[in-house]
């Protein structure tokens, strides 16, 4: 190449690379600027389109609580343990979300932990499929605290919410005594009865004392 | 410095300088004695005025424009939500700089630190005192004009150098290193190319090199001779080192020296140093304009006879044509220089060194002999009145080979040739017998 | 004028009351005239800072380039250093080895300065907040953060949300408007710096970066608005808080 051969090729390339650009900066075809909107200057319907969002985007989760047997799989298989539910499947608890079967008072995700893997749709029942992952992406607020979502009425999870479900909890739990005592006391007295039958079979024996009991 | 004394010495020799500062006396006595100098002085203090009021003015528009140009080459769009298509984004910008915190490091020189962003801008400032906007259109002509262009443009190198050991910050010290390694020996071939022009012209005064070239387009010192078109592409190529440009921006690399001598500026400090850079932008292509592009000449001899014997209203039109044919060539070379810079990589501090010393340095000496040469041989006028269009026959028409050179069709790269896979045996084969054993 | 300006009367200034209503007025506007347009200036050109630690600094790049393209909305120019950027975004998981040096630079910048904590990592730790026991748990654990944004990682469009917000944020701040008292501009420090947790962070190494602060052209306008004729109108200095 030598001196003057690397001067002519430094000139050649600079000059097509200037070519190249050239030809991109007058030709507005080239702009592949998709305008995102800002939220004052958005209509009503386009909240948070965004054009060419993929297919399999996995965006913030909804939920279709109707259907949810409150399994608690999601909850168990999520990898950083961001979803909470809470709710119960004894009975009644006013002012909860009836789910199949179940009574849900709370059913949050942390997107402050959330890493959008998946796992929890792949978890929930076959039978049941009922949390998914939606278009919306957008969940930036100004305080950790708002990061947490309440898929039950698909806002942000406010602070009447959290007072709900602690207030929730004693119903649920008086749900879970009475459940408790319930079984205890249906224990009980299938117990009785186990007793009873077994106070009668023993009479029977006794009154039958020519037959020995096999096992004592 | 080194233009600085070439210059002196080239045009002591020819007895150009007649400056005597020796005479100068206080101001306030000046115009107790001769009220008729307040008149010079009001319009020195409106020109000052308006110099900075352009250099704003023009450095938000270049922002703006240099901000655009780079979203189009990169297929964006660039400020669009600033006002109309984003208009006011250079303007938010100035401002929001202007309210930002004040900081002076802990350990900094504060003095240095201070001064050192004024004395760049000041560099920059002064050039503007020199340039020909029109044929009246001057703030000083003075007969030295190139000279002082070429002092005040080193006092930016010493305020640079200022800001970047006041910092006390090793960025900044590197990027000053680098700073100043380029500009000095970038200065030798502007300088160069200077005298080249001086030595057809016969004069440093920016207004006569102007005068000189007035006519048509091929009376431009571009197409004087064929070496000065070379001359003008040297000098056009040593600016962009000396106004810290894109390819040679090394001095804000910003991935290896966070941002160069300007890393611990904020605020209006920083906006003093962005102003002069664009202001410098403006300066070399305003200069390059004035020496090779015919100033405030339109390049059209009806129109250039015109603007020197109108009178009156006629004159002051003549004014504004010449402010915007040179305005027009000025921000053109801007706009080349923003297109260089989006188009090109930043290259290594060595490879800097090689394109000044080794191929810019050579060639500009090549050009100040054998344009010179040329002079002595043709005078001028060698086939009569019409000899200077032959000579821009002549260089574009060598321009013109050269492009087609580079336009004509390669030999298609033979990517066997360089990248051949190696065969086998040579994978195997070990270079010399001992390494097997 | 009394009628009309009652509907529209504006919060007095600073403690005193001896100004009249008209001056009152005049005073006001001029300085919410004068706010608003510092406030535009400042929303309309937030810099941030080039800062990426981890994956998400690849969707910050996604950000800036041609789809979604930041500079739009001016925030195009990455600053290289801190002394020239407006807004830190933290992209990326912030281990405890980086701390120090996410505060350090957090330090560096000037005032006004606005964090986004992009990213499940530097909210709270994300992926990491079970069993990462090199990853700070927040970002906020070591410097103030304005918005979350949350995502692993969040899309390039829910990063500009998150500028938009912080430009929400400048619109509402007031800068020359003084009541008495002095304010920060950034948020009260973080509750959770009181922990636990926040005794490190709080013992980092900072030196050299708490440099002396002069209050720039604000505070001379400040000064000079209220402070100057302060004796007269008896802003500012009977509140025992100045200078
Ligand atoms: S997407 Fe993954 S991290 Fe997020 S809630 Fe579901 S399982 Fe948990
Ligand atoms: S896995 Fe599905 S059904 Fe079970 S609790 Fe979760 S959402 Fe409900
Ligand atoms: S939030 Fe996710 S994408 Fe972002 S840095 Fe952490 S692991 Fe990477």
């Amino acid at each position: 190449m030598g001196y003057f051969g690397d001067i002519y090729d430094v000139s050649k390339s600079i000059l097509t690379g200037m070519g190249v650009t050239l030809k991109y900066f007058v030709n507005p075809k080239t702009i592949t600027t998709v305008q995102y909107k800002r939220p004052e200057r958005r209509g009503e319907g386009e909240l948070h389109e965004v054009p060419h969002l993929p297919d399999m985007h996995k965006g913030i989760h909804y939920l279709e609580t109707e259907e949810c047997i409150m399994c608690w799989q999601c909850a168990n298989i999520c990898p950083v343990d961001c979803i909470v539910i809470e709710g119960t499947r004894d009975g009644e608890v006013e002012g909860a979300y009836q789910g199949n079967r179940a009574n849900l008072t709370r059913f949050t995700i942390d997107y402050s932990l959330c890493i959008y893997c998946n796992l929890c749709c792949e978890a929930c029942p076959e039978t049941s499929t009922c949390i998914h992952m939606g278009k919306e992406f957008d969940f930036t607020s100004y305080d950790q605290g708002s990061l947490v979502k309440n898929l039950l009425t698909d806002e942000k999870f406010t602070k009447e919410d959290l007072r709900f479900t602690t207030n929730a909890q004693s119903k649920i739990e008086e749900l879970a005594e009475e459940k408790k005592r319930k079984a205890a006391e249906a224990q009980a007295a299938r117990k009785a009865a186990a007793a009873a039958k077994k106070a009668a079979a023993a009479k029977k024996a006794a009154s039958t004392p020519d037959t020995p009991a096999k096992k004592d | 410095m080194l233009t600085g004394l070439l210059l002196a010495a080239g045009s002591a020799g020819r007895g150009l300088i007649d400056l005597d500062l020796t005479s100068l006396p206080l101001v306030g006595e000046m115009l107790a004695e001769h009220p008729t100098i307040a008149w010079p002085l009001l319009m020195l203090a409106i020109g000052c005025g308006v110099v900075i009021g352009y250099i704003t003015v023009f450095s938000l528009l270049a922002v703006y424009a240099e901000r655009k140009i780079s979203a189009f080459m990169q297929s964006r769009l660039g400020p669009m939500e600033v006002g109309p298509y984003g208009l006011l984004q250079t303007a938010a910008d100035g401002l929001k700089l202007l309210a930002k915190e004040d900081i002076i490091p802990r350990d900094a020189d504060k003095l240095l630190y201070i001064i050192g962003p004024i004395f760049v801008f000041t560099g920059v400032w002064l050039s503007f005192v020199v340039l020909p906007y029109g044929p009246d259109l001057i703030v000083a002509d003075l007969n030295v004009g190139l000279l002082f262009l070429a002092a005040v443009a080193s006092i930016e190198v010493v305020g640079v150098l200022m800001a970047g050991w006041a910092s006390n910050n090793k960025w900044a010290l590197f990027g000053t290193m680098r700073m100043i390694t380029q500009l000095v020996s970038y200065e030798i071939p502007i300088g160069l190319s200077f005298v080249a022009v001086v030595a057809i012209s016969g004069s440093l005064s920016m207004q006569e090199i102007t005068l000189d070239q007035q006519g048509w387009f091929w009376n431009w010192y571009l197409f004087r001779n064929p070496f000065l078109f070379v001359g003008f592409f040297l000098y056009f190529i040593a600016s962009l080192a000396e106004t810290k440009r894109a390819p040679f921006d090394l001095p804000e690399a910003e991935s290896e020296l966070v941002a160069g001598f300007h890393t611990e500026y904020t605020g209006m400090r920083f906006s003093l140093f962005f102003l002069a850079e664009y202001a410098a932008m403006y300066v070399v292509s305003a200069t390059a304009a004035v020496l090779f592009l015919g100033g405030w000449c339109t390049g059209f001899a009806f129109i250039d006879s015109w603007m020197m014997e109108s009178a009156g209203f006629q004159r002051v039109l003549a004014n504004v044509v010449g402010l915007t044919s040179i305005t027009i060539k000025a921000w053109f070379l801007v706009a080349v220089m923003m297109w260089l810079r989006w188009t090109l990589p930043r290259i290594r501090l060595d490879q800097v060194m090689y394109v000044c010393l080794k191929v810019l340095l050579p060639f500009s000496f090549g050009v100040l002999v054998f344009s010179t040469l040329w002079e002595l041989v043709t005078d001028g006028t060698l086939f009569g009145d019409w000899w200077p269009l032959f000579q821009f026959l002549i260089s574009i028409g060598g321009f013109g080979l050269l492009m087609m050179n580079f336009m004509a069709k390669e030999r298609p790269y033979d990517i066997e040739a360089d990248f051949r896979p190696l065969r086998h045996s040579e994978v195997h084969a070990a270079p010399d017998a001992g390494a097997r054993g | 004028m009394s009628e009309q300006s009652s509907g529209m009367r504006l919060q007095p200034l600073g403690p005193s009351g001896d100004l009249s209503d008209e001056e009152l007025l005049k005073h006001n506007i001029f300085i919410t005239k004068a706010d608003d347009l510092i406030n535009w200036a400042r929303r309309s050109s937030v810099w941030p800072m080039t800062f990426g630690l981890a994956c998400c600094a690849i969707e910050m790049m996604a950000t800036g380039a041609s789809r979604t393209d930041i500079d739009r909305f001016g925030s195009g120019p990455f600053r290289a250093t801190p002394r020239q950027a407006d807004l830190m975004i933290v992209a990326g998981t912030v281990t405890h080895k980086m701390a120090p040096r996410v505060k350090r630079l957090y330090d560096q910048m000037p005032e006004p300065k606005y964090v986004i904590a992009m990213g499940a990592c530097v909210c709270r730790g994300g992926p990491y907040h079970k069993f990462g026991y090199h990853v700070v748990k927040g970002v906020d654990l070591i410097v103030p953060v304005d918005v979350y944004v949350p995502g692993c990682p969040p899309r390039p469009e829910a990063l500009l949300e998150g500028v938009f917000r912080i430009q929400d944020k400048i619109r509402r701040e007031r800068t020359l408007y003084y009541d008495g008292q002095r304010r920060l501009t950034r948020p009260a420090p973080n509750p959770r710096l009181e922990g636990h947790a926040g005794n490190w962070a709080n013992g980092f190494d900072v030196e050299g970066a708490d440099a002396p602060k002069s209050a720039g052209f604000i505070g001379w306008l400040r000064e000079f608005l209220f402070e100057g004729h302060g004796d007269d109108h008896g802003h500012g200095h009977d509140d025992g808080h100045g200078h």
